[in-house]
């Protein structure tokens, strides 16, 4: 579903931050320190800036690039149960610093993409 | 090839309130006026395409204004004393100061987002203003917003990461290069505008406790909604159908949260035929 050993990742430059994916029963760290991101599965240290926890239904159907409702951008399947007042359940769980994950957004969102395929050329959301 | 579009720009300094807003508006055609209002922290060029199809001002002059603090409308002077907060007052206010500003007779509104959240509001105040409502994307209550407040205005979080709940919000069935345009439109806003917007979108606007008194065919209400919106879902629409008599709902399938300008094409074929019903109306 996704692979490991990203390197030079375009417009996250400047972006450091620790990432905890959790998709269903596995855990990964995403770690982006200056333009470089990595992705360990199963680490030893959990620790991270903040976390996103889902269903393997869920981010692999955005990781796929399924086109469901929410799935341009991880924010939205977190925020689409509030925002619908709950017509649509969320998908996605953030915990720990959100300004962290506010922050780094955009290049969450790269690295996802370029984590989903094996050339790196991005899913299609 | 090179051209000139046929859309004019120009200022008009509204007063409202003991103060001169000086306000930007752009327009194109004659006939009837067609006043568009932009999404929170947006501004009027989110209406560019509807001011460049000429069968639609052919018979309307439609004419899309910055609200003050967005796009070339600057804020007052003494901006920086004070925190940005729009009022449901002040908003109502200033769109009627500005269609008696350019002399305009009862014009027909058109909004989106926030700006349609208005028009309900309009639609229970002062429904005999104006000669249509066309409300894109309403709610008559939606506090989800202002919870993303906190994270739009400080110092440690650059706001343009706020553009990536602007492209969730959109369609994947729109074309890329008019989603990038409507983040590109967020991306510029000025600091704090879209939190201060938020706060009415979020906390001062609440339909809820007079919807049952609106009469959508005398005061011409009309709703247009994008199915890729997470926040304005058919149950959402279905609610006001409930609630408002005789109102007409038309869904996009194709739309999120912007039509006007994330899918242009969408938005033109579903408005239309409500601007034949527009003309079809007497004032």
């Amino acid at each position: 579903m996704l692979r490991t050993g990203l390197t030079a990742l375009p417009r996250t430059r400047y972006a450091s931050f620790t990432a905890l994916l959790q998709v269903g029963e596995r855990r990964l760290l995403l770690t982006v320190r200056d333009g470089h991101g990595d992705l360990i599965e199963e680490p030893r240290d959990t620790q991270a800036d903040f976390s996103l926890r889902g269903t393997e239904e869920a981010w692999g159907g955005f990781l796929a690039g399924d086109g469901k409702i929410g799935h341009a951008s991880v924010i939205g399947m977190v925020i689409q149960g509030p925002a619908s007042d709950g017509v649509i359940p969320s998908e996605l769980t953030a915990d720990g610093d959100q300004v962290k994950l506010f922050a780094n957004l955009p290049t969450l969102n790269t690295v996802l993409d370029a984590a989903a395929t094996p050339h790196g050329g991005g899913r299609v959301p | 090839m090179s051209y000139v579009e046929p859309i004019t720009a120009r200022y008009v300094h509204v007063e409202l309130g003991g103060v001169s807003y000086r306000t930007f508006f752009e327009e194109a055609g004659s006939g009837i006026a067609l006043v568009c209002l932009h999404t929170a922290g947006a501004d009027a060029v989110e209406y560019r395409h509807l001011l460049n199809d000429a069968e639609i001002t052919r018979r309307f002059r439609v004419i899309a204004f910055d609200m003050p603090w967005h796009g070339r409308s600057l804020p007052p002077d003494g901006w920086w004393q004070t925190e940005y907060k729009l009022t449901r007052r002040f908003y109502i206010d200033f769109i009627a100061a500005f269609c008696t500003a350019l002399g305009l007779d009862h014009p027909a509104l058109l909004g989106c987002s926030m700006g349609a959240y208005v028009l309900l509001d309009i639609a229970h105040e002062t429904p005999t203003s104006y000669r249509a409502l066309i409300a894109v994307q309403p709610r008559d209550y939606a506090p989800f917003w202002t919870q993303l407040s906190p994270l739009l205005d400080r110092p440690d979080l650059n706001y343009h990461s706020f553009t990536e709940i602007v492209r969730a919000a959109s369609s994947p069935l729109a074309p890329e290069a008019r989603r990038r345009e409507v983040e590109w439109i967020y991306a510029k806003a000025g600091p704090g505008v879209l939190a201060g917007d938020l706060h009415y979108a979020s906390e001062d606007h609440d339909a809820r406790p007079f919807l049952r008194h609106i009469d959508a065919e005398a005061v011409g209400l009309f709703v247009v909604a994008g199915d890729w919106d997470f926040s304005c879902q058919p149950a959402h629409t279905e609610r006001l159908q409930q609630q408002i008599a005789g109102l007409k709902v038309t869904r996009i399938p194709e739309a999120g949260h912007f039509p006007p300008s994330e899918h242009p094409e969408a938005f033109r074929r579903v408005l239309l035929p409500i601007l034949e019903a527009v003309c079809a109306r007497r004032v």
